[in-house]
């Protein structure tokens, strides 16, 4: 508690101090945010946002102290809490309808040397572990995204290629489109627990197919003429020097454990026309997390599933100041295969998500957007619905939103209709 | 140690002891690194390697007059353009460059081919005689009288031909509709033009070669 206390000051401290209230990345470049994020939309990646997420965080200014903070506040309304909660057992009950201070992070990022540069992200979740009664209501901190990446530039008025390494702790989070399994869920928040258990957080995305922790991994990749994208990567436990890429997730070790390294790929082809930009892509992974429920030892390998995802995504977006659209769309396959301790073959599974979204936004001020999800599966799996949504920016690095979720199926829910909910948050950056 | 570890570890030494390879810097801010450096490893990101940028919410330089290049960043960086990418984009991106980094960009993106991807098909006639002509009876002057007959610019005039129709629409509009950008008479030039006239003159514009 004394930790969200403290957080909530420097937060409020900072918004209010009437400096200049720009993030690390905007310090180091002199720009304001809408220069990378369309429409100033954090944060979804403008064609120059790519670039200097692909070159290292190097273009600009190195700073003494590279350091910014973010914080949510936010208040959900679900329509039949104790509905859900008889269902579900998911607490849903507590904070509804009230104001909370769900999430904050304190980054350090930007440019090191020429080369090297870095985003590191450390998270505050207010709710992130149970109570005696066991309420999520205790807060607690733990290392969020990573990415220290070295990179490079050769350019010709013939040819231009970027190519780099690199190190980070989510499998994807390397990649420069908001269609990739880390970004395109945007709207930081306390997921899965009360309230918020079925806010769009938590409603299905394409993902890795792992839960828990963080990991570590190493990709390269190179994007050449702007064009032709590619990466591959290793992921394991991020374990011995690694081991801060999971600081304060390892509870219990297992939810971050991977049996040997797990490989990583991702191919794009983008292309920029007028004011439009498009971007086709093809991802996979293939890892062995530990089966947290039938696994016996961590050094058993019997005790490990084999999950498999592959996926196609895509993105258009139109920049031409003051307009700024964009339409994505993901779907995805994901197949889970038991561990060898399984052996009732309960944890074998064939899913396939898709998600699909539009925005728009006006002036980089006022937004809107109307996103569909749909995952496939029996009764207890299946899960439909949409999100739509309007926020305000007031200022460049605070956005106000109010985000509808409604469900025509909800996994194992009889009423998913119950569960549908609207939540209002600030979102603030400094 | 695994082989994944020394591998990460190997990457990071070598790109911590990596020293800084002054033609490859994307630094704004230092007087030693060359303009040629600069327009490639940063402005390209937006206007394109050879300057011929991809989108058009970034203008095209490749042939850009150097004048006008120098005289905008002076600009950007005074922050005596206001129109929002000017100032939330560019006035950043200018203010730690010196004089001759300023010039040495200019003459690269000059120095580049310019090429022409407009799209645009239809009748181009009208545009073309309010470029050439203006509109005697409004008092529009002749687009020509600044910018040379082929668009090719002159000095702190800048060149148009084959720059994106968008863009050049968006900037009519800022001159129109603004007071963003008090440098240029442009303002007085756009005021009597409708908004089908602006059109008009920007298909033209991004026609040409």
């Amino acid at each position: 508690m004394v930790s969200k206390n403290i957080f909530i000051w420097i937060l409020l401290s900072l918004l209010c101090s009437g400096a200049r209230a720009l993030p690390a990345f905007a310090n180091q470049t002199g720009q304001s945010c809408l220069a990378c994020h369309a429409g100033g939309q954090y944060p979804e990646l403008t064609s120059y946002g790519r670039i200097f997420k692909l070159t290292g965080y190097t273009i600009g200014e190195k700073k003494t102290i590279p350091i910014s903070v973010m914080g949510v506040l936010g208040a959900t309304h679900m329509r039949q809490p104790n509905s859900i909660n008889d269902q579900s057992a998911l607490n849903t009950p507590i904070n509804n309808n009230k104001p909370n201070f769900e999430t904050g992070s304190v980054f350090f990022a930007g440019k090191v040397t020429d080369n090297v540069g870095a985003f590191v992200q450390v998270t505050y979740d207010n709710y992130a572990a149970p109570d005696a009664a066991g309420n999520n209501v205790v807060g607690h901190t733990a290392a969020d995204t990573m990415d220290f990446r070295w990179a490079d530039q050769i350019v010709s008025p013939t040819r231009d290629l970027i190519y780099g390494f690199s190190l980070n702790n989510n499998p994807s989070v390397s990649d420069p489109w908001n269609t990739s399994w880390a970004w395109m869920n945007y709207v930081p928040a306390t997921a899965g627990k009360g309230a918020n258990a079925h806010i769009d957080a938590t409603t299905p995305y394409a993902g890795s197919g792992l839960s828990g922790g963080h990991y570590g991994g190493l990709t390269s990749y190179a994007f050449l003429n702007k064009t032709y994208y590619a990466e591959v990567g290793l992921y394991q436990t991020a374990k011995g020097v690694l081991s801060f890429m999971n600081a304060g997730n390892t509870d219990p070790i297992q939810n971050a454990t991977l049996s040997s390294t797990n490989p990583y790929w991702r191919v794009a082809y983008n292309k920029d026309w007028n004011a439009s930009n498009m971007m086709v892509g093809l991802s996979g992974m293939a890892s062995h997390p530990y089966d947290l429920n039938n696994g016996v030892s961590l050094s058993n390998p019997l005790s490990y599933q084999s999950v498999k995802v592959r996926g196609i995504d895509s993105q258009y977006q139109y920049l031409l100041d003051p307009h700024t659209i964009t339409v994505q769309a993901v779907y995805q396959n994901q197949v889970v295969l038991a561990s060898g301790m399984d052996a009732s073959g309960l944890g074998n599974s064939n899913t396939n998500i898709f998600r699909g979204k539009a925005s728009y936004i006006y002036m980089a001020k006022y937004g809107s957007s109307l996103a569909y999800f749909n995952q496939s599966g029996d009764f207890s799996m299946a899960t439909q619905g949409n999100t739509a949504e309007v926020f305000y920016m007031p200022l460049q690095n605070v956005r106000v939103g109010l985000q509808f979720t409604t469900f025509n199926k909800l996994a194992g829910i009889v009423n998913p209709s119950d569960a549908n909910s609207v939540r209002l948050y600030v979102w603030a950056a400094y | 140690m695994n082989k994944f570890l020394i591998i990460a570890i190997s990457i990071a030494a070598s790109a911590l002891s990596a020293c800084t390879v002054a033609d490859r810097s994307r630094a704004l801010n230092n007087p030693n690194i060359e303009g040629k450096t600069i327009a490639q490893q940063v402005c390209s990101s937006c206007h394109g390697e050879d300057g011929n940028s991809r989108s058009a919410q970034y203008p095209k330089l490749a042939g850009q007059q150097t004048a006008y290049v120098v005289s905008q960043l002076n600009n950007f960086a005074s922050h005596a353009r206001t129109d929002r990418l000017a100032l939330e984009v560019m006035a950043g991106m200018s203010s730690g460059l010196n004089e001759k980094q300023k010039q040495e960009i200019a003459e690269y993106f000059y120095q580049q081919t310019p090429s022409n991807t407009s799209l645009y098909s239809g009748d181009t006639s009208l545009g073309k005689q309010i470029y050439n002509l203006g509109i005697q009876e409004r008092s529009v002057m002749a687009c020509a009288a600044c910018h040379g007959e082929l668009a090719q610019g002159q000095q702190i005039f800048p060149r148009l031909a084959g720059q994106h129709k968008e863009y050049l629409l968006k900037q009519l509009h800022v001159f129109k509709n603004t007071h963003a950008r008090p440098d240029t008479p442009m303002a007085m030039v756009t005021q009597n033009l409708s908004e089908k006239e602006m059109e008009q003159v920007a298909n033209y514009l991004s026609t040409m070669k």
